[in-house]
Parts: structure tokens; C-alpha cells; sequence
């Protein structure tokens, strides 16, 4: 007989800063169980259903992120409101003193809850004031509806969208809930129209959904986290303890978990939009399978490089502005785009390489593109190795928690290279070593094979369906609880 | 087709099944135990209070000393004190120690040298750089790094010394030895046909203060030196050998040495008087390794009354399993390695730190080791059986729960693996240790002590 506490039921509603609602929450499976009966239900009703669909997305929003959903509705009206003002009002200084307050507000916010304390460090350093830091918490997904807000008011402004009639539609469009924590930043202009539309979902659109979910969840909450709490983790918070060999290991570790767990999350977010009829355009598309760094870029975290060309590259000057503007205009968009990432000098500097990285880039193809040292096969196997030791490189300053650490963990592999004690090192971190290979397997398999497996996937009947996803359910049980792999300096 | 109805179907049907399994888990957990981390009512059914952990600690305790100031064995449980068992606790429990650190505070020319074992916790000079830092600064001592081996798995992270040796080198340590190797404290011994060395000490750059800097090798056939052109064989008869390398202003020291049948050690910057704090740290050990040290190395180091205090600090390395709860075993193996010490090392103090806080994931959850409590006291038994001082360093930073606070908080004092201090949790830590042993120093010398700068003050200094 099941004893129900019914005070933890009611507490089970309530947000709970220890346990944020995430995909892999118990409570997610109530909420999408209730979420997908009202969404079907109000499905020809698109007012009704953008109600839904926005009254079920606030709520995830609270339970992820507390009293901090006030400031998404808070910001929503806001844009909302002079969007409209923008659009309506005929003089050109006034439209763009519009759009200037609304950008100011934006990035207002933005800077308070992100990066007040790093400027008070900053001014610290200086030593001539001291300010003592402020606690202050970074509301979920800040950083992504800022961006979705800049890039509506800018189009409004631009003329290239009409402002939103539906205040309701345009608070869907920034609180969505699917993408509402880890993105993708999505364009008013893709998104809204789609909630006007009847709710279909294609066989082929079940299907890709289907196999985006799962797989985003194998690759987030499987491959990613096992190989961080029982690998990564452990080597980037002391270096020190490792040499080069290992230090190594950990970062071919860190690049598999990085992309897992990014582009897992906007795999569960681009399927679980394909099952609500709402398509969201592809975020990563194999990007360790880049043969230059520009190419990269183009194929990592696709809605943020695009956002960022689009809204600070093209308006910086972009190429129209002569060589050194261009690369000037490289450099400084990828600083901006490393600094939106995490306030800290390590964001800056990952940004700032991978700034000078594409520049190179860019000088290379120009004098070096149209020569061919050997067959195309060999020299995509080279370029694609470089590129992809590049942007490991790079890693290093994202993952470390300091620059003290980022320094010493390339000091350990730039002069403290050994394979003493390899042996042991593969025996006690064989699991997480196997999951390492086995996420970098799985991502230099062609494109086109997925493809193929979700077009014949199609066929298939809702035993399947229903089937495998137990199955997941199950494996990540196993995952859940496995043993955790001991550090290996504990035991040799 | 429209297959928006597909969609329902299987969310239904997926979250029906999953939620009749959470149900009726209880049928099939003990075959699938790990269900329970997927259990969609766990969060909301009414729990058993867990059952308290039973300890199992067979080894009998003593018994209790009726007096109102002497220390009991319960007494171990205390955090902040440095505890001699059965001993008037308005006393110091380093008695030679203290009484030494007060000729020093009285300015008088002593040299106090402290040996401090550890594991990869004090790997690269953490917690005992600041520490030696934090002595030296309280008594205004001259700052030196002490001994650093000639070689070691943490050189390159060191901050306090930089070391570089050139050429070829054999190595002899406590996990892979030749025959009787003589290992110095360090857990290594060095070989080497020629090697040229470069030694720098970088705990007080740029000071105008002379230091010693002494080579320390073992016995063997005999060393050649070759310092500023000028070479010169050394006899290595006894068990412990030194020679002068240097004496000036300079914090470097370069040579080459040629030494194929004996053991060199490393060397060791000092001042000709004030403290001396030697780290001594091997990854992943007990302490039980120690008994690979040679008496006679001891016996020497005795004689010529080398150390001052012998300080333990192990114990994380025991609990590589998350539900072991039984160190008796670590109790038979390690008695016999401090008897050793003490019997060969008589004039010599110890101290035995107890384990540190570390944590394991219990039920999803990183939780301080179930068998740390039996783990602390194992030690302290050590300590009490050994008649050696004991010190609650689990307590002492905060008892149950720190590691896990200290390695998840914003501002992190701890890495992740949930063992290991960082560079800032180091820095504390050597704090609290710092403090306990001048609570100590100060029970017997509290109104003699002359005017020095209060522990705040110092801790001030060592923090910027």
C-alpha cells in the first residue's frame, strides 16, 4: 500500500532551488503528460492553445527559475510595447531612440544580474576603491531571451517584421519552455508565425522528433554527465595532480562532453517543438567534423554565430569596411560572443582566440586555399585534426574555473607530457574513456545516415516508440545510480 | 497524415506504464534496484527514517582518567586542539616544540625543523607552504622553503621552489624499489650518472637575507660535486649526509653531481636558525608506506637531532570504498610503522592528524564517507596507544559535510572530486592547523611570550 505524503505533494508544485526543473525531472514527466492532453485538446484553437502553451511555459519557468519568471513577463511587455512604438512612429530619430532605450533595457538588465560582479572585481583590481561584491543570481535563460528580444526589436525597427499583435504570442515566443533554459535563440520571425498555423505534426516531423529526443537525452544526460562527474571533473579541477597524458585525455573528454551536453539540450528542445508542430532550425550539425575553424563556426551553436553576424557583425561594419575593419570586426564579435557566455576573463580570452583563430583562418584560405598539396581526403583528415585540436585548445579557457588553472593545464601538456602510469590511468577511467569514444564515434558518422534511419524509422509502429523510450527510461536508471568512477590518484 | 494523435498516444501510454511500474516497484526493485532513481512517486510516498549507521569498531577503549584537566581518549572528538592523551591539557601537548619556539621568540639562535607526511593533499606545498609561511611569519622568522626532493610528480605546479634537473636519473620510491633502496621521507631516492641541477627557492624573492642550501643524500660509496668549475668527491658513509652548497644571499643553487651507488635525496634551503617546515607528500598513500624507511635512517636523523616534530597527515587514501566502515586493519598496519618512528626517534615529537573530510555519492547525493567517524578514531587510537599527540583535523575545518560545502559553494575551497583542497581551501585550512598549533605554544608561554603580531594579523599578511 502506497502511503502518499501529501505535503510533499503540495511541495512538489512549488519551486525548489535545489531541484529546478529540468527535462530529466520526475516532475517533468507529470508536466508533459498534463501539457501535451491540454495542448491536443485546445489544438484548433490557436488563441487557446498559445494561452496553453504559454501558461504551461511560465510555469516551467518558475519551477526552474523561481520568482524570476515575473522578469521574463516584465521584459515581454516591455519590448512588446515599443516594438509597437518603433513600428508606428514615422520619424526616423525617434524610431531609433526607440530602439536605443530598448536595446539600453536589454542589455541593462542583462549586465545587472550577469556581470555587476565582474566589474566590481574588475574595479577592485585597480585597487584605488574597493565595492564589495553583490549576491546576485542569474535568472534561467536571461542571456537567450535577451538576445530573442534585441533581435525582434532590431527587425521591427529594420522593417524586415511587422511587431506582434498578440501580447500573448510574443511572451510565448520569449518563454517557450522547450528552449527556455540552454536555447536555441530563436527569430520572432520564424517562430510566430508558426503559432497561427494548424497543429501538424508530419509522419516525418514525429519521427525526426522522436530520434532528436531520444538522442539529445543519451547524449546529455548519459554520455555527457557520466564523462564529467567521473573524468573531466576531476582532471580540470587540479591539473596539477596530472600529467600532460592525462590532462590530455580529460580535454578530448571535455570536447565530447561540451558538445553532448549543448547540443543534447537543443536536440530535446528542436524535438519536443517538432511534436507541438513548431519547427526550430538544426543548432549543431556535427561541428568536430569542421575542416577550418570559420566552418566551425558555421556549424556549432548555429543560432547564436548567426545572431551574432546578424546583429553585431553586419551592423559593426562587416566586410564592406576594408581588411583591417573586417578582421577588427571578427576579432571584437567573437570577444562579445565569449563574453555572453560566463563573465570572466577566461570567456574573454576563449572568445579572443577563437577571434584571432578565424582571422588566420581567413588568411590562410586567402593565400594558401587554391593550392593542393595532396588529395582533397588527406588534407580534410589534417585540417579537420588542426581544427579540431584548435577549438580543444580553446576549451581549456572555457572549462577551467581561472586562468591559473587554464595556464597550468596546458603547462602539463605542453611540459609535462609523460605516459607514466598510462596503463593504470586507461584501467581506472575505462568506462569514462569508453564513453569518450563512443560519443566522438557517434559524431563522425555521417550526416546522411541518421537521416536515412529516420526516414525508414517512419514505418515503424508505436510499440517501438513506446518501447524505446522504457528502454531509455531504463538506462538512464543504470546511469543514474552507477558507481562513480574514483579519482585515480586516490589508488595508485 | 497528421500525426499529432501519434504524439499523445505515446506520452500517454509511456507515462501510464512508467507510472504503474513506480507503482508496484516494490515487486521488482530488489532485481532492478536501480528503478529507484526513476520512481515517479518516491518524492511523494511517506519515508522510513534511515537506520543509524552501527559502527563497527572492534578495538577496545581505554579507559577514562578521573581528573578534571587531563585529556580523556573521548577528548579526541574536539575540534581545534592539538591533544596529548592522559596528559594535563593546560599544558602543551608539543612540549619540546613549544619550549623551542619560545627561545626563537626570545630571539635566541635555534633551528626548528618540522618533517610533515603527507598524501596528494599536500601535493605541490599546499597547506604547508602557507603554513610554514604563517610560522615564519608569527615568530619573524627568515622565509625558506625547506627540503624539495630533486625530483617529483608535482615540480611543475610548485610555486615555493622550482627545481630542474638535467641528464639521467633513476628513481627508487615507496611503490617501485630496487632491493633495500635507502628511501629518504620523501618516499624517493634518486640515482644519477650525471645531472646537472638548478634549484631555486621562491618563498622569499628578492630578500637580502643568507640562506643554506644543502644537498641531503644517503649512504653509498660517495658523491662528486661540481660547483663553479670546482669539482669535489664526497665520502657517503653514514646513513644521512649533507653537504654546503651554498651560504650566500643568492635563493638559487646550481650544480652537477655524479651519484650511481648513492642515494641522493634533494635539497633543502634554511636559515642558519628559525623554523624549517619539510613537506613530505606521495600521492595516494596510507602511511603505512613509511615502514619502507630504513631504521638506521631514522637513528641518524635521531642523533644529529634533525627533527624538531614529525607530523602524519593521512587517512583520505583509506577510504577508497564509500561504505567501508572498518579500519582495524589500517590500525594493525600502521601501529608497527609509528613504533618504529618512535622507538628509533626518541627525541623527536609527533603529532598525528586525523583524516580530512571527503565524500562519496550516496543515493545521488555527495555525503561525507560513512566511515569517517570510525576512520578518526582508528587514528586517534593510533595516537593514544603510540603516546603520540593527536589533532581533529576532521573537526577542526568543520566536521561533517565540509568538503561537499566547501567543493559546491560559489567561491570554491574544494575540487570536485570531493577530496582534494584548492589553492584558496589550502590556504584555510593551513589557518585553522596554524592556529592550533600557537593555542598550543601559547598554554605554557602565554606570559612570557614577547609582543609578536597577533594570529589575525598574520593570517592578514599570508591571505594578500
Amino acid at each position: 500500500m502506497i502511503n502518499v505524503d501529501w505535503n510533499s505533494v503540495l511541495h512538489q508544485f512549488l519551486y525548489d532551488p535545489k531541484n529546478p526543473l529540468l527535462f530529466n525531472s520526475g516532475f517533468f514527466v507529470y508536466f508533459f503528460f498534463f501539457f501535451i492532453i491540454c495542448y491536443y485538446f485546445f489544438r484548433r484553437n490557436f488563441v487557446a492553445r498559445a494561452i496553453v502553451l504559454t501558461l504551461f511555459s511560465l510555469y516551467f519557468f518558475y519551477k526552474a527559475s523561481g520568482f524570476f519568471v515575473g522578469l521574463v513577463i516584465v521584459s515581454a511587455v516591455i519590448d512588446y510595447g515599443l516594438s509597437i512604438l518603433i513600428y508606428k512612429k514615422r520619424n526616423k530619430t525617434i524610431k531609433k531612440a526607440l530602439l536605443i532605450l530598448c536595446i539600453v533595457f536589454n542589455l541593462t538588465l542583462l549586465f545587472y544580474f550577469k556581470y555587476t560582479n565582474f566589474f566590481i572585481e574588475l574595479v577592485n583590481s585597480f585597487g584605488t576603491v574597493k565595492f564589495n561584491p553583490i549576491h546576485i543570481l542569474l535568472p534561467i535563460g536571461i542571456s537567450f531571451y535577451t538576445f530573442e528580444n534585441l533581435s525582434y526589436a532590431i527587425d521591427v525597427y529594420r522593417g524586415e517584421i511587422k511587431p506582434e499583435k498578440s501580447i500573448v504570442n510574443y511572451l510565448l515566443f520569449l518563454s517557450f519552455f522547450p528552449k527556455l533554459v540552454m536555447g536555441p535563440i530563436v527569430r520572432a520571425k520564424d517562430f510566430i508565425p508558426q503559432l497561427k498555423q494548424e497543429y501538424y505534426v508530419s509522419q516525418l516531423d514525429f519521427s525526426k522528433g522522436f530520434y532528436l529526443i531520444i538522442s539529445g537525452l543519451i547524449k546529455k544526460l548519459i554520455i555527457s554527465d557520466y564523462i564529467t562527474l567521473n573524468l573531466v571533473d576531476y582532471i580540470f579541477d587540479g591539473p596539477n595532480l596530472h600529467n600532460g597524458f592525462e590532462c590530455l585525455i580529460a580535454l578530448y573528454g571535455y570536447a565530447v562532453v561540451i558538445y553532448c551536453d549543448f547540443s543534447g539540450y537543443s536536440d530535446v528542445a528542436i524535438g519536443i517543438s517538432k511534436w507541438l508542430g513548431i519547427t526550430i532550425p538544426p543548432n549543431f550539425l556535427s561541428p568536430y567534423q569542421s575542416v577550418s575553424i570559420s566552418e566551425f563556426w558555421r556549424r556549432w551553436h548555429i543560432s547564436l554565430s548567426s545572431w551574432l553576424r546578424d546583429y553585431l557583425y553586419i551592423p559593426l561594419g562587416g566586410n564592406k569596411k576594408g581588411k583591417f575593419r573586417t578582421n577588427l570586426n571578427l576579432f571584437l564579435t567573437m570577444l562579445i560572443g565569449g563574453f555572453w557566455h560566463g563573465a570572466s576573463w577566461n570567456f574573454i580570452i576563449w572568445g579572443s582566440v577563437h577571434g584571432l583563430g578565424l582571422i588566420v583562418n581567413k588568411f590562410w584560405t586567402k593565400f594558401f586555399g587554391k593550392i593542393k598539396l595532396m588529395p582533397k581526403c588527406m588534407s580534410n583528415i589534417i585540417y579537420g585534426l588542426i581544427t579540431f585540436h584548435f577549438v580543444c585548445f580553446c576549451w581549456i579557457f572555457f572549462k577551467a574555473s581561472s586562468l591559473d588553472i587554464a595556464l597550468t593545464f596546458i603547462n602539463q601538456i605542453a611540459f609535462n607530457f609523460s605516459f607514466e602510469g598510462a596503463g593504470a590511468f586507461v584501467s581506472n577511467y575505462k568506462f569514462p574513456i569508453i564513453m569518450i569514444v563512443i560519443g566522438l564515434i557517434m559524431h563522425l558518422l555521417p550526416d546522411r545516415w541518421s537521416t536515412i534511419f529516420i526516414r525508414r524509422q517512419r514505418r515503424f509502429p508505436i510499440v517501438y516508440h513506446i518501447a524505446v523510450l522504457l528502454l531509455f527510461i531504463a538506462l538512464y536508471s543504470y546511469f543514474k545510480s552507477a558507481e562513480s568512477v574514483l579519482p585515480i590518484y586516490l589508488q595508485f | 497524415m497528421n500525426n499529432n494523435k501519434k504524439v499523445i498516444i505515446l506520452i500517454v501510454s509511456v507515462t501510464v506504464i512508467h507510472l504503474l511500474l513506480s507503482l508496484f516497484s516494490t515487486n521488482f526493485i530488489a532485481d532492478f534496484p536501480s528503478f529507484k532513481n526513476v520512481n515517479l512517486i518516491s518524492e511523494i510516498t511517506v519515508k522510513k527514517k534511515p537506520e543509524p549507521l552501527k559502527k563497527i569498531v572492534k578495538i577496545a577503549r581505554p579507559i577514562p582518567v578521573d581528573s578534571l584537566t587531563f585529556t580523556n581518549f573521548e577528548d579526541y572528538k574536539k575540534k581545534g586542539t592539538i591533544l596529548a592523551f592522559n596528559a594535563d591539557s593546560l599544558q602543551p601537548s608539543l612540549k619540546n616544540l613549544s619550549e623551542k619556539l619560545r627561545l626563537l621568540s626570545q630571539n635566541k639562535k635555534v633551528k626548528i625543523r618540522i618533517a610533515w607526511f603527507g598524501d596528494s593533499q599536500i601535493e605541490g606545498d599546499f597547506i604547508t607552504e602557507d603554513l610554514r609561511k604563517l610560522l615564519q611569519n608569527y615568530f619573524g622568522q627568515q622565509k625558506t622553503v625547506g627540503f624539495v626532493p630533486i625530483q617529483s610528480v608535482s615540480a611543475e605546479f610548485r610555486h615555493s621552489a622550482k627545481i630542474t634537473a638535467l641528464g639521467y636519473l633513476k628513481a627508487d620510491n615507496f611503490k617501485r624499489m630496487d632491493g633495500n633502496s635507502s628511501l629518504f621521507f620523501s618516499g624517493y631516492s634518486f640515482f644519477t650518472d650525471d645531472l646537472t641541477v638548478d634549484f631555486k627557492d621562491n618563498s622569499n624573492q628578492g630578500a637580502t637575507e643568507r640562506s643554506e642550501k644543502w644537498l641531503l643524500y644517503g649512504k653509498g660509496d660517495s658523491i662528486a660535486v661540481k660547483i663553479n668549475d670546482s669539482i669535489i668527491k664526497y665520502p657517503a658513509n653514514s646513513d644521512f649526509n649533507r653537504i654546503l652548497l651554498g651560504n650566500g644571499t643568492s635563493n638559487r643553487a646550481k650544480f652537477q653531481v655524479i651519484s650511481n651507488r648513492t642515494p641522493l635525496y634533494g635539497i633543502s634551503a634554511e636559515p642558519a636558525s628559525g623554523i624549517v617546515l619539510d613537506n613530505f607528500s606521495f600521492r595516494g598513500i596510507t602511511g603505512v608506506e613509511l615502514k619502507k624507511i630504513n631504521a638506521s635512517l631514522l637513528a641518524k636523523l635521531n642523533e644529529t637531532g634533525y627533527y624538531d616534530l614529525i607530523v602524519f597527515q593521512y587517512g583520505v587514501n583509506l577510504m577508497f570504498k564509500p561504505n567501508d566502515t572498518n579500519y582495524d586493519y589500517y590500525y594493525r598496519a600502521m601501529k608497527p610503522v609509528l613504533k618504529k618512528f618512535k622507538n628509533n626517534m626518541p627525541d623527536t615529537e609527533f603529532l598525528i592528524l586525523s583524516s580530512s573530510d571527503r565524500a562519496f555519492k550516496y543515493e545521488n547525493e555527495w555525503k561525507t564517507a560513512i566511515g569517517l567517524d570510525s576512520l578518526v578514531y582508528t587514528q586517534a587510537r593510533l595516537a593514544h596507544d603510540n603516546n603520540m599527540p593527536f589533532y581533529n583535523f576532521y573537526q577542526s575545518i568543520g566536521g561533517e559535510g565540509t568538503i561537499v560545502k566547501w567543493a559546491d559553494s560559489t567561491t570554491q575551497l574544494a575540487n570536485k572530486d570531493y577530496v582534494h583542497f584548492n589553492f584558496r581551501g589550502s590556504k584555510k585550512v593551513a589557518n585553522i592547523i596554524f592556529k592550533a598549533i600557537i593555542n598550543d605554544y601559547q598554554k605554557a608561554h602565554k606570559k612570557t611570550v614577547v609582543k609578536k603580531p597577533t594570529v589575525k594579523a598574520v593570517k592578514k599578511e599570508i591571505a594578500i
